[in-house]
């Protein structure tokens, strides 16, 4: 029974410690299969909403699977808390939930994706926009079950009204799809007046796949293809994410070996996807000598990656298991593989030791170039935690969390995430670079380890996958280049029913839209360039 | 190959000058804009790189341009969405004659990991003439480069060659 909290005239003497948390109202639903998910009536999902705004648990994402809504958290009172996840859903009674983005906003872009994706809107929603659907696909809400009719009418994008300044002094400044550049297809909408950004709109949807569609009831192998290609910067954290789900959902455990060379392979890819970052924020301040070395070095790096795997940008090598998809081990032998990974490790870590401090300090030495940098695009912390970033972007702004530090393929290896307080792109930048060299030590911690693995080792990189008939649900995060990446699935009869995804890539942008206004239009690449926005993953 | 390239660079170099009026068209080096049509970014990695990763273009007679008006060869990468469609064929249209178009990666030929369905078309195949097709996921840099100079060396494509192009629109 509870009992009410003595009361002084009209004030508690000690805080009401009654008040429920948004994770104790999840666990008070009805518990699903697994342990981690439970269910909610709909009172108690507005509870859970109401709550889910002073509660520190991160917000992970928010999906639909046709008949439910499911939201995700991960379990800590403190952000730099490992994966614990818990995910609460909610039965759909008509085409409308009570949605999360009024108490947490990075919720937004998914109450959008669900809007375009399944037809079903979020109430009190603080950003009502489409977000891939623009009124060009063959229907609309595809994956309902039963989808509307192609829209008829124009062709032409529909934007907000104008800012009043921006309307009365200003100009109106479109970007993209097609930019001559490969930074991937968006349009950005920039209200410019008086000389700086006043209003950022950007608009999606062009990359978008179809990539959950396709996901829905398909075999491990076509999810674990199509999960290296949500966005090829991080492919190999989405592969590892993906496989370790399929792998939580069905109890198999990987070998040491193959858990050391995934991270060989994630660390691998963290350097040349952060090399990639620099390179295009140090091109877009016309920073030439350290965007050739910056690139030069990349190209470098994914030559040996292309030497040792046969995979320049490490794709499908990572599958439920362990390392290479069965049916392909044609394409390095099982024995070949642990000493070409050792020697991908040698390889670059000497190609980038004494190159990535040269680089760094001649980007701290070119002319101008600090001072372009520096207060520019600034994401202040409370900006950064209302947003819930994570990631390096995030511990660019005081975030102190890193996945890597909770992982069990990580725990031989000492290791130290980065965190600074600036928030502007020079410390986005420092954070980059220093994430570099510490990928650069992990890689030489591996090299002697993974070599010294004995034989037997060596041929089990893959342990076979038998797929349970009866429905199963398993989870994962891997600490990817910009951030962490998430994969919830769930397996029926040996195929992928549901699989949800989260990545960085939203809220990265949503950070974009939030720093631009008050900066001059000319650090409109910098600013973009130096959060690394994957836009393929953003769009799925 | 080095003779292919040391054509390609005389080529280029001994061309006559285009048209005074517009529309201009470079003649000397190729000119190509790149448009990511829809995809996972892998190809527009590697065609990054083969701008920025010391292949010598210029000397292979190739460049790329951040217009479509100035461009002789429209590079398309991903699998080209229904969004995107209209962007690619407005890029296409804005481009003076002769131009050619150039499908790199799988999903850029034929959709590759990502078919026809409700907001992609699935790849250039079928739906357009493609000049070149140079296939991967992704293709290499180099590889990239091998199909540009294989095709300007042995199609009307070529920079010496002063007749018509390959595409009339």
């Amino acid at each position: 029974m509870n009992s009410l909290p003595v009361v002084f005239g009209n004030m508690a003497a000690l805080p009401d410690t009654m008040e429920k948390t948004a994770r104790e109202i999840i666990r008070s639903g009805e518990p699903a299969a697994c342990h981690w998910r439970f269910r909610l009536d709909e009172l108690k999902w507005q509870e859970f909403v109401r709550h889910l705004g002073n509660d520190p648990a991160v917000f992970i994402g928010l999906w639909c699977d046709g008949d439910e809504i499911c939201a995700a958290v991960n379990d800590g009172s403190i952000a730099e808390t490992g994966p614990r996840p818990l995910m609460v859903s909610y039965r759909l009674d008509g085409p409308r939930f009570p949605g999360l983005s009024r108490v947490r906003i990075a919720a937004a872009p998914f109450e959008r994706m669900i809007r375009d994706l399944w037809g079903v809107e979020a109430m009190e929603g603080s950003d009502l926009r489409p977000l891939v659907d623009h009124g060009t696909w063959s229907c609309t809400a595809p994956l309902a079950k039963r989808p509307g009719p192609a829209p008829f009418g124009s062709d032409l994008p529909e934007f907000a009204r104008p800012d009043p300044q921006v309307a009365a002094h200003g100009m109106i400044f479109g970007r993209g799809p097609a930019t001559g550049s490969a930074d991937g297809p968006v349009h950005f909408r920039l209200g410019i007046a008086n000389g700086l950004i006043r209003t950022v709109e950007t608009r999606a949807g062009y990359a978008h796949r179809g990539i959950i569609a396709r996901m829905r009831g398909a075999t491990i192998p076509r999810v674990t293809e199509l999960a290296g290609r949500v966005g090829a910067g991080s492919a190999v954290a989405h592969q590892w994410a993906f496989s370790a789900a399929v792998e939580n959902a069905t109890g198999i455990v990987c070998t040491t070996a193959a858990s050391r060379s995934r991270v060989v392979l994630t660390e691998t890819e963290r350097i040349a996807t952060h090399l990639l970052t620099l390179a295009r924020t140090a091109r877009s301040v016309e920073a030439a000598s350290v965007a050739t070395g910056l690139y030069r070095l990349r190209e470098q790096i994914l030559c040996l990656c292309g030497k040792a795997t046969g995979r320049r940008l490490l794709m499908d090598f990572i599958c439920p298991g362990g390392l290479i998809p069965l049916g392909r081990q044609d394409m390095l032998s099982l024995a070949g593989i642990v000493s070409e990974l050792s020697g991908l490790c040698v390889d670059v870590v000497s190609a980038c030791r004494f190159a990535v401090s040269e680089l760094r300090a001649l980007w701290q030495v070119v002319p101008g170039m600090k001072r372009r940098l520096q207060n520019v695009g600034r994401l202040t912390e409370e900006q950064s935690k209302m947003l819930g970033l994570q990631g390096s972007a995030g511990r660019a702004c005081g975030y102190g969390g890193d996945l890597r530090l909770h992982l069990n393929a990580y725990g031989e290896i000492p290791f130290r995430p980065a965190v600074s307080i600036g928030g502007d792109i020079l410390t986005r930048s420092e954070i980059l670079f220093e994430e570099i060299t510490e990928s650069i030590r992990i890689l030489e911690n591996l090299a002697d380890r993974i070599s010294s693995d004995p034989e037997d080792e060596a041929e089990s990189l893959c342990v076979s996958v038998s797929m349970p008939s009866e429905r199963c649900d398993g989870y994962a995060a891997i600490e990817g280049p910009h951030g962490p990446v998430w994969y919830f699935v769930t397996l029926e009869n040996g195929r992928i029913e549901h699989c949800f995804i989260s990545d960085p890539a939203p809220v990265l942008l949503m950070a974009t839209e939030l720093v631009l206004p008050g900066t001059s239009p000319d650090n409109f690449d910098p600013v973009r360039y130096s959060f690394g926005v994957s836009i393929a993953a953003a769009d799925l | 190959m080095s003779t292919v390239l040391m054509r390609a660079l005389f080529a280029s170099l001994l061309a006559p000058s285009g048209p005074a009026l517009p529309p201009v068209v470079s003649r000397s080096p190729l000119m190509l804009f790149h448009v990511d049509s829809g995809g996972c970014e892998a190809c527009g990695f590697e065609v990054e790189a083969l701008i920025n990763g010391g292949f010598g273009l210029a000397e292979a007679g190739l460049g790329f341009v951040n217009t479509p008006r100035t461009a002789d060869m429209l590079l398309i990468t991903g699998a080209c969405s229904r969004m995107m469609a209209p962007v690619v064929r407005a890029a296409w249209d804005t481009m003076p004659l002769p131009k050619g178009l150039l499908a790199v990666g799988a999903c850029a030929i034929d959709g590759g990991p990502f078919s026809a369905n409700y907001s992609m078309l699935g790849g250039l195949d079928g739906q357009a003439s493609v000049d070149c097709a140079i296939p991967g996921c992704p293709p290499s840099p180099r590889d990239i480069l091998d199909g540009i100079v294989a095709l300007i060396s042995t199609t009307i494509m070529s920079p010496g060659n002063s007749e018509a192009g390959s595409q009339t629109g």
